[in-house]
């Protein structure tokens, strides 16, 4: 199994001092022609954060004057770290917005990993009554985008009184049906035979549940993770519905997207510029360290299910 | 797998009848807990009512501040001067008192909706700190208690009186505020004697529509390609019905019919509004309005000689256009020339907090010291006429004369926004409507559109009948 | 539905019969293990539901001092009537007709690209993957930048075009959709083509061997080996993209110079909902497009079931 960065193995060197013949021709005609669409494409991909990255350490005039430049205008006063030092004021708060991103997250994703593995384990492994029905319900709330049920869930919050509070933020994200398929989906690639072997050793339950079978589907609980961490920092509407006039628990997305456009403001881009990269970051770090299991993960569930 | 047909019609059967038995559940629920709230609400209401009727809610205060308070106030990003004033009411009268005041920064995007959410979550502050029209809804849903007899005789004398007539509905005081506020154009003199334009001082002597167009082309002639700056960066909200329905108003429409406050069919779209929008329309296809900003430096670099905006801009032009800074009124779209008017204000909210000691704040807010310092930090127009009379700048020959004229002339040239609860509404419905006139929509088909919304929500809420 | 149908049909415990007594451990075992999710699902989804179901009959508002009451079926009618829900689901369809299959397809020709035994393909891997880092908020204010008039994309196009065609994206309605699809799968490509990446590296080499010793061309081979070879993977991707794509909403808030703006040209039923159930405070009559958008999706799901290949 490959990995995304792990190394495809080099393309053979050719000696240049040999004579290619026609075919290698070809071949390296391919090859430039693979180049040249992979580093358009490259391009395409990369060229925002760069400018991103540039913009955040132009000056306010440098960015009105020259939007597309990733050059600095020193007579415009860049490159500065003005935007940089208005990450934390009393309008943009990235550092406030962050911990409360990182608290949802964080939450979220032990909530729902727990959540999903036993219960996948419940409905891949167990015979109970009202399985069906719970069965039926994740299957139903799969077919739904959930996201439309944001009023009547927000009229729910107000009953429980978890709005504005970070329970609201957090429990509501919890249950996803596609996180306990993907899990039953794992527990289901396990032969009975572990088990059975479990239960000649005279492991209770519980015990098969936490210390046989969850190491076997460590791959699917990485990929979970990944999931539920990358689905969560990104949340916006939940996010800004939850916290209605609590500024405090607002996270990094919604602080992002109340900042633009205020009455009598001008958009600090700079500022909006460095904010944005900042979000990737966590991101950035929990793909690339675990991007093995994460292609393991999707590859399996998506594949098997 | 033939079965799986079969089996999966079977599983939406049950899936089915299952939604049924939770919306069942659910209904049981949802009525139980929807019949109790209203009856709730409903009671408070009524004991509400009742209490005005018999005085009580019209005397809320009773001279004692009990005990040590903390009270919150909810802000739309606050500037310095918003958390000076809060910073210098906690370390000077809030002291003395045992009054503690903690401000919540909602920031300014959506900041009407999530008050509407506070109060639907039951988390309202104690005071609350809003743009004029909105008094309007919030007084009406109840949120905000009329000021009654905090405010003691003869201490709102300094007042102007636009300021009153603002924080009043349904004949009660429910806010008051530390500023008024001021529209027109801020210019600069330079291009425009260079170019032969007529600088016009009063409203009465604004420029008409088609001496403005001919200036705007005149201009974009001599080599400015889009000689208007009119803040479209500002984005959806208030800044387009504060900034625009002016026009319409100028024009001798408006964005609702004041009468009734129970359509605004034949106001908002009726052909004096389209005929102004189309013109606007035709300024911004033309480009001879910037939509390209994306702050304020076109202005003040002087690659923009005119600047549609309000009083708030001030500062910052003064200081980069110095004497060159000129500001005269909207153009006269044929009724002559209008403004906007109204600014933020502060209401004292419906809760079981102290009201002496949310009058402390508001009276301290509202101080001449405060109102001064306030004022200037926003560059607006101070709500005190002895703090207004102290400042050359509104004196006749004064930079910002123009605003204390339209003001004195209020509702003739300066010209509220209605006061209806169903301002909301109205604000959403202009602001869309603007947004697609500038984006080359028909006009007519958009205003329509605009007036069928703002009627569906008056309808939506049986007219909103006064309490 | 995500997960495909191996598990969704498979409605039978994969455990032989249990002992008796094992059997009772087990019955209150799993009630346990499936309590908290059973007990989340019925607090945030099917009360949810329900409270919709019923509220849509109602003219119930956020917050009003107006008492609620039943309209019966006016909240539907209201909605179906309303060019502004129809062209939200256009809005909704157009944005899944182009997105599902460009970048699906986008997707398949990046991971055949890098799938490449070429030097530096790591590199281009993680290019292509860095956008999902993004939120799309973030990616969308960056892309407010990028998409300005006198913006890097039209700067690019100006040169490619010599200067004809630089359009204002996101205030020319024309233009804003173009400009909301573009931005989507910038920010979520990356995503589908690690999916089917995985796929392709699984795909058997002597398939290929085999393949090419019977002469078969690049293309025989790639109709022939690759697409059966990751037609699971291929499918999973096709489907998770129209699930979100029907959730498009974070882009056209922020996007636009208004929500779904401008003339109502990235409007969706999303935008519309929160709209009418938050911004204008219409619970009852949010809750009947929450509905109607329900049944929608739920008629898509069925008609796509149809299409899903028979051996998953």
């Amino acid at each position: 199994m490959t990995t995304i960065d792990s190394a495809v193995e080099p393309a053979r060197q050719t000696p240049f001092f040999q004579r290619p013949s026609t075919r290698r021709w070809l071949g390296r005609l391919k090859m430039l022609a693979s180049y040249s669409i992979l580093m358009l494409f490259a391009l395409l991909f990369i060229m925002p954060f760069v400018l991103a990255g540039v913009s955040s350490f132009k000056s306010l005039p440098d960015i009105a004057a020259n939007p597309t430049s990733l050059r600095f205008d020193r007579e415009l006063g860049s490159p500065t770290l003005d935007g940089l030092n208005q990450l934390n004021n009393d309008r943009i708060r990235v550092p406030r917005w962050a911990l409360n991103s990182a608290i949802q997250t964080g939450s979220v994703t032990i909530g729902r990993v727990m959540l999903a593995t036993m219960a996948g384990y419940a409905l891949s492994r167990l015979r109970f009554r009202g399985r069906w029905l719970i069965f039926s319900a994740v299957i139903a709330v799969q077919a739904i985008p959930l996201i439309v049920l944001v009023v009547p869930r927000f009229l729910v919050m107000k009953e429980l009184g978890i709005l504005n509070t970070y329970w609201g933020l957090i429990l509501p994200l919890i249950f996803d049906g596609f996180s306990i398929f993907m899990m039953k989906g794992f527990f289901d690639l396990v032969p009975h035979e572990v088990e059975e072997a479990a239960a000649i050793d005279g492991a209770s339950l519980w015990q098969t549940y936490s210390r046989v079978m969850m190491p076997l589907v460590k791959p699917g609980l990485i990929a979970l993770t990944i999931l539920s961490v990358q689905g969560t920092w990104n949340e916006f509407l939940h996010s800004l519905l939850a916290a209605p006039s609590n500024p405090d628990i607002r996270t990094l997305p919604v602080g992002l997207a109340l900042l633009r456009g205020a009455f009598g403001e001008s958009n600090p881009w700079n500022t909006l510029m460095a904010a944005s990269l900042i979000t990737t970051i966590p991101m950035a770090v929990v793909f690339f360290t675990f991007q093995r299991y994460f292609r393991q993960g999707v590859a399996a569930s998506s594949a098997k299910g | 797998m033939s079965h799986a047909p079969r089996k999966f019609s079977r599983l939406l059967a049950i899936l089915f009848a299952f939604t049924l038995l939770a919306a069942a559940c659910g209904g049981d629920d949802g009525d139980g807990e929807g019949a109790g709230s209203e009856e709730g609400s409903g009671s408070e209401e009524g004991s509400g009512s009742e209490e005005a009727a018999g005085g009580d809610a019209a005397a809320p205060c009773d001279g004692n501040i009990d005990g040590p308070v903390t009270l919150t106030l909810t802000s739309h990003g606050s500037g310095d001067a918003y958390t000076g004033a809060v910073a210098d009411f906690n370390a000077g009268p809030g002291t003395e008192l045992g009054v503690t005041v903690e401000l919540i920064d909602l920031g300014e995007a959506g900041y009407e909706d999530f008050i509407v959410a506070a109060a639907a979550s039951g988390d309202l502050p104690d005071i609350i700190d809003m743009d004029g029209p909105f008094l309007y809804n919030f007084a009406w849903n109840g949120f905000v208690q009329p000021l009654g007899n905090c405010v003691p005789d003869g201490s709102l004398d300094d007042f102007l009186p636009s300021i009153i007539s603002q924080g009043t509905y349904n004949g009660e005081l429910y806010s008051l505020g530390a500023f008024d506020s001021g529209m027109g154009i801020w210019a600069k003199r330079s291009v425009l004697e260079a170019n032969d334009i007529r600088i016009p001082e009063t409203s009465e002597d604004a420029w008409t529509v088609d001496e403005f167009d001919t200036i705007l082309r005149t201009l974009q002639d001599s080599g400015i390609s889009s000689p208007l700056d009119i803040k479209w960066f500002y984005g959806a909200g208030e800044w387009r019905p504060y900034g625009f329905a002016p026009i319409i108003q100028s024009a001798g429409g408006d964005i609702i019919n004041r009468s009734d406050f129970q359509s605004a069919e034949g106001a908002l779209n009726g052909p004096e509004a389209v005929a102004a929008m189309t013109t606007f329309q035709t300024w911004a296809q033309d480009g001879l309005l910037d939509l390209e900003a994306v702050d304020d430096t076109p202005f003040i670099e002087g690659d923009v000689p005119l600047s549609w905006v309000g009083h708030w801009m001030y500062g910052a032009y003064k200081e980069a256009l110095g004497d060159d800074l000129v500001l005269v009124p909207l153009p006269d779209f044929g009724t002559g020339s209008k403004a906007g008017m109204g600014s933020w204000n502060y209401a004292m909210a419906t809760g079981d907090a102290d009201p002496d000691a949310v009058w402390a704040f508001i009276e301290f807010v509202t101080s001449p010291e405060q109102v001064k310092i306030i004022a200037d930090a926003e560059s607006a127009v101070p709500a005190l006429r002895s703090v207004l009379a102290a400042d050359p700048t509104f004196q006749p020959g004064g930079d910002r004369y123009l605003y204390v004229l339209n003001l004195e002339a209020a509702p003739d040239i300066a010209f509220p926004r209605p006061a209806t609860p169903a301002y909301g509404a109205i604000r959403d419905a202009f602001s869309d409507a603007l947004a697609d006139i500038v984006a080359g929509a028909d006009v007519q088909e958009t205003l329509d559109k605009a007036v069928a919304e703002i009627d569906a929500d008056i309808a939506a809420n049986d007219g909103y009948p006064t309490q | 539905m995500t997960a495909p149908a191996a598990t969704t049909g498979d409605l039978e415990p994969s455990s032989p019969e249990p002992q008796s007594r094992e059997r009772e451990s087990r019955f209150s075992a799993g009630i346990i293990f499936s309590l908290p999710a059973a007990l989340l699902l019925t607090l945030f989804m099917v009360i949810p539901f329900g409270f919709a179901l019923v509220l849509s009959f109602t003219n119930r508002k956020l917050l009003s001092p107006l008492a609620t009451r039943w309209v019966g079926f006016d909240n539907y009618v209201d909605v179906l009537t309303d060019s502004g829900f129809w062209g939200a689901i256009k809005n909704n369809l157009v944005f899944s007709i182009v997105t599902v299959p460009v970048q699906s397809a986008l997707a398949l020709l990046l991971a055949i690209l890098v799938n490449q035994k070429l030097r530096g393909s790591v590199f281009f891997r993680v290019v292509y993957f860095l956008p999902i880092t993004f939120s799309l908020s973030a990616a969308s204010i960056i892309w407010l930048v990028l998409l300005n008039p006198s913006g890097m994309v039209n700067t690019v196009l100006e040169v490619f075009t010599f200067g004809a065609f630089s359009p204002d994206w996101l205030n020319n309605p024309t233009y804003t959709m173009a400009a909301v699809i573009l931005v989507s799968l910038w920010a979520s490509v990356g995503f589908q083509m690690v999916i089917l990446l995985a796929a392709l590296q699984d795909v058997p080499r002597v398939l290929y061997e085999a393949a090419s010793v019977d002469g078969a061309s690049a293309w025989g081979q790639f109709r022939n080996v690759t697409l059966p070879g990751i037609r699971h993977q291929l499918f999973f991707v096709i489907t998770i993209t129209m699930i979100l794509s029907f959730r498009l909403f974070d882009q056209v808030w922020i996007l636009p110079p208004r929500p779904g703006g401008p003339v109502d040209a990235t409007n969706t039923i999303m935008v519309e909902l929160v709209d009418t159930g938050f911004g204008a405070g219409q619970v009852g009559k949010g809750s009947a497009i929450a509905v109607l958008f329900f049944l929608l999706v739920l008629f898509l799901t069925i008609f796509q079931r149809r299409f899903e290949p028979k051996d998953l």
